[in-house]
């Protein structure tokens, strides 16, 4: 199974375990761990963190946007928000959750004890949480944080426009987490080919798994990308260069050109691993099978492959990039998605399904995630785009993908993996309150901002004028913005209790009656992960431990297995 | 009702669970039990290496976008190469013994990564130096000692462990 | 616990009731212009075979959701757990699978068809325009040159400029700035260019009804990025004329044009 060498560092021997009294202990514990369980738990800890100070970033933009002319906060501000609540969310949020998830779960999952490469992992997570500090630190400064939104699209973004130093701090950030997003794809990829356990064949992995093995190869191809047009931005900015600058021969477009090509397999970057969430927990509460397991890792190759070739479809306005080239591979991109939700529908079809609170995020997902992306074949559409571009159209899709989508799915793995973390089970009843109040809220903020874009309302805009006649459908907006923001309020309280012990109930090593090798191990699983393993020989051992084998028809099992 | 009975199985009395014909391998190929299971890492690259060689292809051919082209061959490239390292790295399959049940990992005395403060160290450090580059040397300055500090001491600990 | 309990009473989830919050958005969609869904009428040529396209887009949109939908809707109704027993577990259907790969391939190739049609149509420029507007975006207004006619209006912010273009005429739309990236939008054009430094851009623009259009910047640019408003107002050709003889007799009118965009200087 494994096709490398031996790794030199595993002794023959296992060497003594450190004796008790040089164990670190509290905040030294936690700076030295390289475990990856708690590194994952610190990766979602703080994602999260970030998440709710991005969600409140947006509940002062949407309390600003509720009348016409109401000054919550100054313009320049609102500027800043914007630009500190896409960075935030993209940056520090999604991505980083999905790289804690996949911290704690993808060596579960395959019946390792470790990830590849353990300081590997941990200077990952330091230099994730270092960056976000450094972004952040943009507020206390004179001249504010980044405001030429998480784009930061040259010339704007040169010194003569955006002196301030928040500036700097918004690109020395973006290269750490940068960084820290590299290492960790290379950490997982390296986990996923050599640290298999016996029987865990590639194609007998989780679809999670899968796609955090394929999210971590984009991260490998986007990321260097922008840490590279950081650093150029950064030489432009402070060294005198004119690499962004028109005037001088160098070219602002360039800009766009660099920041998309990443900035496209970023988005998939921050989908596909919770369309992996998805496919976990649909397989689960429908007791069948994934359906279409080869259908789905191919799509996601191709997904892969498809978005790295799609990004000027950010520039179709910009007159300077081959619409149909773009118009044609963004489209494309659809058909490998849409297979996907038929293998959804297809894993339900004929099923036994109950809907627990990760059952009922996942369906929430399937239907709001079904908007997002039919409005982004209509956005590949050059000629659309030309009307909608930069308007809140734009906002609402992207919106419906990543809150719709990414969010939901997010809150369904949560839920579905909150017990094996902790060992309890979350509320039910809390999470169904969360639920219902997200899914509402959620529509109510974002569905009538399709229809405030495509009636001319740009996005980025600070006000708006009376005359617009923006107001109903922004009031609308806010309304729900505040309902879907209150609906954390569920989730805090019930992640809180549970795991105090108020809320929940104990979960055992299954308390789903779920699939996958994790569930095999305790809630939470020993240091080591697994003291044995059950036989691996399908995607879903645990499964065939209880039912009986699923392959006894199509693989003869002979003497080396 | 069913929600608080989620742990439930499904009770399998009579049928035979597998007579559904059980799961299959990815389409195209053999059934999962017979795919070369270590050639698949490097066909995930190259398959994704040889499909960024298409639209490199395509997009030089049919657009003039200096920038475009060179993305796309760069990450063709990178696919390419990672694909083309784990197929000269493969090694004769050292592993006959799929499904075995592995008793090997139990037990207290299993060897696990260390505990480190370089990791803590780098992170920091790297932090500082761009932070630095940023707000000033008196910022910087630390910051390169935090970082030559940390890489030292990780250097260290790989040696001594071996 | 009481509160949990009860609401988890209240919140037992049906199938149908979970289509609530579905059901109210398409409600609320069909309130508004269907099947236009929002977007303006169109104001010009271009405009209306994008609007067109757009038509088509969101017919095809709702006939795909309805689908998904349905099939989402019909599973999780049917196939609720209502006995114990181990469903079929068949994990593929290769036939079934190629289907519903093949035919969204089969959907996207005909929308993108649609797609560069219109997209050729939109963006072709007239050999011989009958009209042309130098549109400068800049921090935080807009000017508008007419240089053939010797005309220029300029805004400042808090004062959109507006431009007067004939009726069912082409107007050439050459599209420029110095500073950082604007964007020029009539929404009911429905359609916008960028402005660029080191792009120029150009757009045609054929109105077909007379009327005054709100225009707006579309790509950020700053601090009064919201506010960078203009207006297009379209007449027939000779209340055109007179408008311009009125802005060229006007004592606010600049002795000297802006030079023609060849020989603006572009080294600031």
């Amino acid at each position: 199974m494994t096709i490398l060498a031996e790794r030199p560092d595993v002794a023959a021997e296992p060497p003594e375990p450190e004796p008790e009294e040089h164990r670190a202990r509290g905040l030294l514990a936690f700076a030295t761990t390289t475990d990856h369980k708690r590194i994952g738990v610190a990766y979602m800890v703080t994602a999260f963190a970030f998440f709710l100070i991005g969600g409140a970033l947006a509940g002062i933009m949407r309390t600003e946007l509720f009348s016409p002319g109401n000054d919550v906060v100054s313009q320049g501000r609102y500027n800043e928000m914007f630009t500190m609540h896409g960075t935030i969310m993209m940056f520090l949020f999604i991505g980083p959750f999905a790289f804690g998830l996949a911290n704690y779960f993808v060596p579960l999952q395959i019946g390792a004890r470790d990830m590849a490469f353990p300081r590997l992992n941990a200077m990952s997570y330091w230099l994730y949480l270092f960056g976000g500090i450094t972004l952040l630190g943009g507020f206390l400064t004179a001249d504010g944080a980044a405001d030429f939104g998480w784009t930061g699209y040259a010339p704007l973004s040169d010194i003569v426009r955006s002196p301030g130093v928040g500036a700097d701090l918004w690109i020395m950030s973006i290269v750490l987490t940068g960084l820290s997003g590299i290492f960790t794809a290379v950490n997982v990829v390296a986990t996923v080919i050599a640290m298999r356990a016996p029987g865990m064949r590639m194609f007998r992995m989780p679809i999670f798994t899968w796609n955090m093995l394929v999210t971590s190869v984009l991260v490998l191809i986007a990321f260097p990308v922008i840490s590279a047009a950081g650093a150029m931005l950064f030489i432009d900015r402070n060294l005198g260069a004119h690499i962004y600058d028109a005037d001088f021969g160098g070219s602002a477009i360039l800009w766009q050109h660099l920041f998309w090509f990443m900035g496209h397999p970023e988005v998939y970057i921050v989908v596909l691993p919770y369309f992996g969430i998805i496919t976990e927990v649909i397989p689960v509460f429908s007791w069948r099978p994934v359906f279409g397991y080869g259908g789905i890792v191919f799509a996601t190759i191709t997904i892969a492959v498809l978005s790295t070739g799609v990004w000027a479809h950010h520039m179709f306005t910009t007159g300077a990039v081959l619409l149909p080239f773009f118009t044609a591979s963004s489209m494309l991109i659809a058909v490998p998605t849409g297979l996907k939700f038929f293998n959804w529908i297809g894993t339900m079809w004929g099923g036994r399904i109950t809907f627990p609170t990760p059952m009922l995020f996942a369906l929430g997902f399937l239907f709001t995630f079904l908007v997002g992306g039919i409005t982004g074949v209509m956005l590949a559409s050059a000629p659309i785009d030309f009307h909608v571009h930069d308007s809140y159209f734009v906002v609402a899709h992207m919106h419906y993908v990543l809150f719709g989508g990414s969010v939901f799915a997010l809150y369904a793995g949560i839920f579905y993996w909150f017990p094996k973390v902790t060992g309890r089970v979350l509320s039910e009843g809390w999470g169904k309150l969360q639920f219902w109040m997200m899914l509402v809220g959620f529509h109510l903020t974002f569905f009538v901002q399709f229809i405030l874009g495509l009636e001319g309302m740009p996005r980025r805009v600070a006000d708006y004028l009376p005359e617009d006649g923006f107001t109903t459908y922004n009031r609308i907006s806010s309304i729900g913005a505040a309902l879907l923001g209150a609906s954390t309020l569920p989730f805090l309280w019930n992640a809180w209790g549970t795991y105090r012990g108020r809320l929940g109930r104990p979960a055992g090593n299954d308390p789903w009656g779920a699939q996958t090798l994790e569930w095999y191990t305790s809630s939470p699983p020993p240091p080591h992960n697994y003291d044995d393993l059950p036989p691996i020989r399908s995607e879903r051992p645990v499964w065939d431990l209880k039912h009986g084998p699923t392959v006894a028809s199509r693989e003869p099992v002979t003497s080396d297995g | 009702m069913a929600d608080t009975d989620t742990g439930r199985e499904p009770t399998d009395a009579g049928g035979d669970p597998a007579q559904g014909g059980g799961t299959e391998g990815p389409r195209g190929h053999e059934a999962g039990g017979r795919t070369d299971d270590a050639a698949v890492p490097r066909r995930v690259f190259l398959t994704i290496g040889g499909g960024l060689t298409v639209l490199a292809l395509i997009y030089g051919a049919t657009s003039y976008e200096e920038s475009g082209i060179v993305l796309l061959a760069l990450a063709a490239v990178l696919a390419l190469w990672c694909g083309a390292y784990l197929y000269l790295q493969q090694r004769p399959r050292q592993d006959n013994r799929r499904g075995e049940v592995a008793g090997e990992l139990g037990g207290a005395a299993v060897y696990l990564p260390h505990a480190s403060v370089w990791p803590f160290t780098i992170g920091l450090g790297a932090a500082t130096i761009l932070n630095g580059l940023v707000l000033g040397t008196w910022v910087l300055v630390p910051g390169v000692g935090l970082l030559a500090l940390g890489i030292g001491g990780w250097v260290r600990q790989t040696r001594n462990r071996d | 616990m009481r509160y949990g309990r009860t609401v988890r009473a209240l919140l037992r989830p049906r199938g149908p009731r979970r289509l609530l919050p579905v059901a109210l958005a398409l409600a609320t969609a069909a309130a508004c212009d269907v099947p236009s869904f929002g977007a303006p009428d169109p104001a010009s040529e271009e405009g209306e075979s994008i609007f067109t396209l757009w038509r088509g887009f969101f017919i095809a949109s709702i006939v795909v959701a309805l689908i998904v939908y349905g099939l989402i809707v019909f599973a999780i109704v049917r196939y609720r757990r209502r006995a114990d027993d181990v469903p079929d577990q068949k994990a593929y259907n290769i036939p079934l699978e190629i289907f519903y790969t093949a035919t969204p391939v089969v959907i996207v190739a005909a929308l993108f068809g649609f797609s560069w049609v219109t997209e050729e149509n939109v963006t072709e420029l007239a050999s011989e325009p009958q009209n042309r507007v130098d549109v400068v975006g800049f921090q935080w207004s807009w000017q508008f040159v007419y240089p053939d006619e010797g005309v220029t209006v300029s805004g400042e912010p808090g004062e959109p400029p507006e431009m007067v273009i004939p009726l069912d005429e082409v107007t050439r739309l050459e599209l420029t700035t110095t500073d950082v990236n604007h964007s020029f939008w009539v929404p009911d054009f429905l359609s916008k260019r960028d402005l660029i430094p080191g792009v120029d851009n150009e757009l045609d623009v054929t109105p077909t009804e007379e009327g005054a259009y709100v225009g707006r910047c579309a790509e950020f640019c700053g601090l009064d990025h919201w506010a960078m408003y203009f207006s297009v107002r379209v007449v027939p050709r000779d209340e055109y004329e007179a408008w311009l003889a009125e802005q060229r007799a006007d004592p606010d009118q600049p002795l000297e044009q802006p030079a023609d965009e060849d020989e603006r200087g572009t080294v600031s």
